[in-house]
């Protein structure tokens, strides 16, 4: 039998992720066909279906918007960088022999790095931050990625420290693989992992995704119970 | 007019739903329209997509109405086309009735 709530991850997804400057009215629309005469299955479709053309829609609507916020993070970001090699050199290898501490100081400020950048990002942009903040991380994600292809293809590729992340925030990869070395661990596949989820979770949580907002056009009356 | 004002193809359609519809426009009524009109199954997240940008263009205004317990508490947002929207609904009309004259394979005539 199938529930009257639709399902709340989706809904989640959609309250977080969707663009639209009508989000809150699209999910009330949502709950009500799916009430009717939906099923799980298409109440899925459409919040993926309503989160990837929201995203577009925006993103091709403020085109200069975009530009200009993409220049900003990585404005910010080699600010960063440069601050870093400038204070540790580069690459931070000497840094690695010191013990944890000096490794867990480090991880601590890759991770404020694209929390800030985003932050300013979202700060300068308050009302389409959304699709903004999200091209800035796909863009963070497929920019090492295609690194990481033509690094394997053209040859040449370290496997102690795989190139995904290190366009990204070069010291973060390295100080989650030498943490785990540290550990006794020897895993260059988890710490690329665990990098990558700690740069998307940063990135989220700097550019304002996870924090609850109260939808702008809705609770005048409480949500209907089963 | 400039290529951004044109309508598209979906958003003619979205158009067409709201003259259709009139005070009840809303994204529920907007996608089971075109659902039941064109026999495929319509994203709410396109309808609304199309919607925003024929409001950027100036072709459709809107404005917030009800809240029902059956949408969680959020209210309805309706739509209703412009007198611009519907001058450029006719021309869209005129040219494309243009086009489909003297096309025999169109008009049950052989291929």
């Amino acid at each position: 039998m199938r529930s009257e709530q639709p399902p709340c991850v989706a809904k989640w997804l959609l309250r977080h992720f969707g663009s639209s400057p009508n989000n809150a009215a699209l999910i009330g629309d949502l709950d009500e066909r799916y009430r009717y005469s939906r099923n799980r299955f298409w109440y899925w479709r459409q919040v993926v279906w309503a989160i990837v053309a929201s995203f577009f829609k925006e993103i091709s609507g403020h085109k200069a918007l975009a530009i200009r916020a993409l220049i900003i993070g990585w404005t910010i970001k080699a600010a960063w960088l440069s601050a870093f090699w400038y204070v540790y050199g580069a690459p931070p290898r000497r840094l690695f022999t010191a013990g944890i501490e000096p490794l867990l100081f480090v991880f601590l400020m890759g991770i404020i790095a694209m929390m800030s950048t985003t932050w300013i990002i979202a700060k300068t942009h308050p009302v389409h931050y959304r699709p903004i903040v999200l091209l800035y991380l796909l863009l963070e994600l497929i920019g090492p990625f295609l690194t990481f292809i033509s690094k394997g293809v053209l040859g040449g590729y370290d496997w102690r420290y795989p190139a995904i992340l290190q366009g990204v925030w070069p010291p973060l990869f390295q100080v989650i693989y030498e943490i785990q070395f540290h550990l006794g661990i020897f895993n260059g596949v988890a710490a690329t992992w665990e990098s990558a989820v700690i740069m998307v979770v940063s990135i989220l949580v700097g550019g304002g995704f996870l924090r609850n907002e109260v939808d702008s056009n809705s609770a005048e009356h409480p949500p209907a119970t089963t | 007019m400039t290529k951004r004002d044109q309508l598209g193809n979906f958003e003619l359609m979205v158009m067409l739903a709201l003259i259709r519809l009139g005070d009840n426009a809303y994204g529920v009524p907007i996608s089971e329209d075109l659902e039941k009109r064109t026999g495929r199954d319509v994203a709410i997240g396109s309808v609304y997509a199309a919607l925003e940008r024929l409001e950027d263009k100036g072709f459709v205004a809107s404005e917030l109405g009800e809240a029902t317990p059956e949408r969680g508490g959020r209210a309805k947002r309706y739509f209703h086309v412009t007198a611009r929207g519907l001058k450029e609904v006719r021309e869209t009309q005129r040219a494309l009735v243009k086009l489909w004259h003297g096309l025999p394979e169109l008009e049950g005539g052989k291929a």
